[in-house]
């Protein structure tokens, strides 16, 4: 077997960071080219400057190719892993992995490595062990429809049953991540998962943070089935640019679901709590000019509704700018513990604009 | 002959009696009295000579006594003493002339000075002495028989008369002298106003002139004044786009001396121009600065010379139009004194 | 070792050189909603979006109420801050030797310089923003 070098490299991960960094300039930079090309009157200038956008795109797209890696490279990490666990728990267990060929982005790389590590072990331990199968099996599949990546991990185990331990926890689905901490490890108990609770408490703060979910399904003595969603976030994506007070914020579109003006709609307010009604929804008014502590300019009316988790709010901002590509830039450190936050991105005029944490504004209300 | 003596006024020994007197005037009154009085009479200038043709000469005279050159040279000999007799006087004489009729001279005056004298007479207040005149035949050469039977003729009145006739012709002549010498005076004057006016209004022409061209280049001074200024705020810009590109060279090499420092041992020679660099960026803000007290300094000394020019100019405009007022009421008065002088013209 | 020297108004400090990055001239910033108070906001430079800390207030605890000049862009860690200051004065050499701790605090360095006393800016200092 020939090795198919061709597939494998040893990048420099520094010199691919910077990299992706430029990139992520030139991103911006299109914004003001596509500015500059409708100002520009020489038609020769507008063709140089299609052809500058059409280049920055395609760069986009390779870069995006560059990021992903395949998920096979776990492959003997986890082969390994289980065969430890055989040996631990005196077992026998077939990993069946299809989906190898799934791209994820290597930042992710990371987190499905932990999470599979804990989790074979996991099932291993309270799954097997206790079983007593003749053939334990972990079905690990992977695949990715561009927007998520999906893996499900699926063991014939031992099981729970779903509707009991849902009762239990007045619960109507096993999501973990719309579960409170204290839930979690009720949760975690009931199905026997003891071995390291701070550990998975971990995973799934990790999973928040990158806008996944987890959700686990079961028929006792038949199967567990664990199913973890991650959004492919590439860092570049589009947002609408709003005002609160004077200044300008960005929302990222994926989170808005409608844009309606304050006065089409009825509002309510309870106990300090104002409230709108659209489209028989009752959902919760948020002035965010409070929520940051900045002085609105005029009484607003602008509602953005957004979603996230199931869980919606309606933002009102001073006004609607525009919508744009934005490259989104992880916050400094400075501002770690300001939630409303998510990022920055720099637009066209080359301002730092601060892009709103929306499940982060959504938890918080 | 008129003449104008330095001061403008005329000069009077210059006058002649046609300057003054009508001649044609005079000698229609000159003949009308002769033949009136029946009194011959003549004027002369103040040299003898005759300004008026003889009115009413007798035969005895023109044809006899006048018609030999002794005869006529006794004569103007004669007249002449009459008329430096009268002359002396400032009066009328009268005198027994050479051929011993009784001749009168009237002195014509303007002031004090003679200016010609009417002569006249040719009279006899008694008969004639017969004796007498054939000697005074025989003496110039005429015939005596003639000249006697002439004699004969000549009118005979009394001295009254004579002295009457006399006392009348001076009257008149000086009348008329002093009406002509006052109208000539006038003239003269009139003319004088008008040349000194017209000089004045000249020269007020040339000072309005001359003061607009001072007016403009007040102007010109004003508007290159104002140039300097606008020329030295615009250093004072140039000026600080230096001084800013000074700060920035100055960041520029600290810049330079902190990319330096990182850069270690290799950067040693870098963190070296780095230094000049910042030493230069130093002098060139110190000299901006400098020159730019400068430029203040020029520019409060345009701000003083401007408002100094501004009240210059202010000055010669209003010199400007009072000149203007000035050569307008010239014309007026010059205008005047053309009709003054045309009036005084017209006899 | 070389140190950079500038103002907050008539305070003279400093900051070593290999923290630096690089010094520029003020620009427009982003005000950064519930944040520190001595974050005056955020800039763009060379494509890094660089926090801008009120030198003043942080070190002394007391708001010149100044107008800065300069951004002193420095490096901690693997993030950068921009420190914003009067006036940038120059870049000196001294000898270690010279730096002199009060009250032996480490955080707490001086040096003379010139016969002027400058405060050393540390790395934990700095470190602590």
């Amino acid at each position: 077997m020939s090795n198919d070098f061709s597939e494998i490299s040893n990048v420099n991960k520094k010199n691919l960071d910077e990299l992706l960094h430029l990139v992520e300039e030139l991103v911006i930079n299109k914004v003001r080219i596509e500015k500059m090309k409708n100002e520009v009157s020489d038609s020769s200038h507008g063709k140089i400057l299609d052809q500058e956008l059409r280049i920055i795109s395609e760069i986009q797209a390779s870069i995006k190719k560059v990021r992903l890696i395949k998920i096979k490279t776990l492959t003997n990490s986890l082969e390994s892993l289980v065969s430890n666990c055989c040996t631990e728990y005196n077992i026998n267990v077939d990993l069946i992995f299809s989906g190898q060929e799934t791209e994820i982005e290597n930042t992710l790389i990371i987190y499905i490595h932990n999470i599979l590590n804990y989790l074979i072990k996991d099932i291993c331990a309270s799954e097997f062990a206790a079983f007593k199968n003749e053939s334990n099996q972990i079905k690990v599949t992977t695949y990715s429809d561009g927007k998520n990546f999906t893996m499900v991990i699926e063991s014939n185990g031992k099981g729970f049953n779903y509707e009991d331990t849902c009762e239990k926890l007045n619960k109507k689905n096993l999501d973990l991540i719309s579960f409170e901490e204290d839930e979690v490890k009720k949760f975690l108990n009931i199905i026997n998962f003891t071995n390291n609770f701070e550990e998975f408490l971990k995973l799934r703060l990790d999973l928040i943070y990158l806008d996944g979910s987890m959700e686990f399904e079961s028929v006792a003595n038949e199967f567990m089935r664990l199913t973890i969603i991650i959004p492919l976030t590439s860092s570049i994506m589009q947002g609408l640019l709003v005002t609160i007070g004077d200044q300008i914020f960005a929302i990222p579109l994926d989170f808005i679901e409608t844009i309606i003006n304050k006065n089409t709609v009825k509002t309510k307010k309870s106990k300090n709590i104002e409230m709108i009604i659209y489209m028989d929804h009752i959902i919760q008014l948020v002035r965010v000019s409070d929520l940051l502590k900045i002085e609105a300019i005029s009484e607003p009316s602008c509602i953005i509704i957004v979603k996230s988790n199931n869980k919606r709010a309606a933002l009102l901002v001073d006004s609607l700018l525009d919508q744009t590509d934005m490259v989104i830039k992880h916050k400094h450190s400075i501002m770690m513990d300001i939630g409303e936050i998510k990022g920055t991105t720099i637009l066209g005029d080359g301002l730092v604009t601060l892009v709103l944490d929306i499940p982060s504004i959504l938890k918080e209300i | 002959m008129i003449k104008k003596l330095s001061n403008g006024d005329l000069d009077v020994t210059a006058l002649e009696i046609k300057d003054v007197i009508d001649i044609k005037l005079l000698q229609t009154f000159q003949d009308n009295f002769a033949t009136g009085m029946n009194i011959a009479s003549v004027t002369v200038d103040k040299d003898g000579t005759p300004v008026t043709n003889p009115s009413s000469y007798t035969s005895f005279c023109m044809d006899f006594t006048h018609s030999t050159k002794a005869g006529d040279d006794r004569c103007a000999l004669s007249h002449k003493k009459g008329g430096e007799d009268a002359a002396r006087t400032l009066r009328p004489s009268i005198y027994t002339c050479h051929a011993g009729l009784i001749d009168f001279a009237a002195p014509i005056l303007v002031g004090e000075h003679l200016i010609g004298t009417i002569l006249g007479g040719q009279v006899l207040t008694s008969a004639p002495n017969e004796a007498k005149f054939r000697k005074t035949a025989n003496e110039i050469g005429v015939n005596e028989e003639g000249y006697v039977d002439a004699v004969k003729k000549v009118y005979m009145t009394n001295e009254k008369n004579i002295t009457a006739a006399a006392e009348v012709l001076y009257i008149v002549a000086n009348s008329l002298s002093q009406a002509g010498y006052e109208r000539l005076k006038l003239s003269t004057m009139s003319q004088t106003l008008s040349e000194n006016f017209s000089q004045i209004s000249a020269t007020m022409e040339e000072l309005s002139a001359s003061s607009v061209n001072v007016t403009n280049n007040q102007q010109n001074l004003s508007d290159e004044i104002i140039n300097v200024k606008k020329l030295s705020i615009e250093i004072n810009t140039i000026l600080d786009s230096i001084k800013s590109i000074a700060d920035e060279t100055k960041m520029l090499g600290l810049n330079a001396a902190i990319e330096a420092a990182r850069a270690g041992d290799a950067g040693r020679g870098f963190g070296v121009v780095a230094t000049e660099i910042r030493t230069l960026s130093q002098n060139s803000k110190e000299t901006a600065i400098k020159i730019m007290d400068l430029t203040k300094k020029i520019q409060e000394s345009v701000d003083k010379t401007i408002d100094t020019s501004h009240s210059t100019l202010e000055t010669t405009e209003q010199q400007s139009a009072a000149i203007q007022e000035v050569t307008s009421n010239l014309m007026e008065v010059t205008t005047l004194a053309d009709e003054l002088n045309s009036m005084a013209n017209n006899k | 070792m070389q140190i950079l020297t500038f103002l907050l108004k008539d305070e003279r400090y400093a900051i070593d050189i290999t923290l630096v990055n690089t010094i520029e001239n003020k620009m427009p910033l982003t005000p950064v909603p519930n944040s520190k108070k001595y974050v005056i906001g955020l800039i763009s430079n060379r494509g890094s979006v660089i926090p801008v800390i009120n030198t003043s207030l942080m070190l002394d605890d007391k708001d010149i109420n100044n107008i800065f000049e300069k951004f002193i862009i420095i490096s901690i860690g693997n993030e950068k801050l921009a420190l914003a200051v009067n006036e940038i004065d120059d870049v000196v050499e001294i000898e270690e030797k010279n730096i002199e701790n009060i009250n032996n605090d480490e955080d707490f360095s001086i040096v003379n310089v010139n016969s002027n006393v400058i405060t050393l800016l540390t790395y934990k200092q700095l470190k602590k923003i």
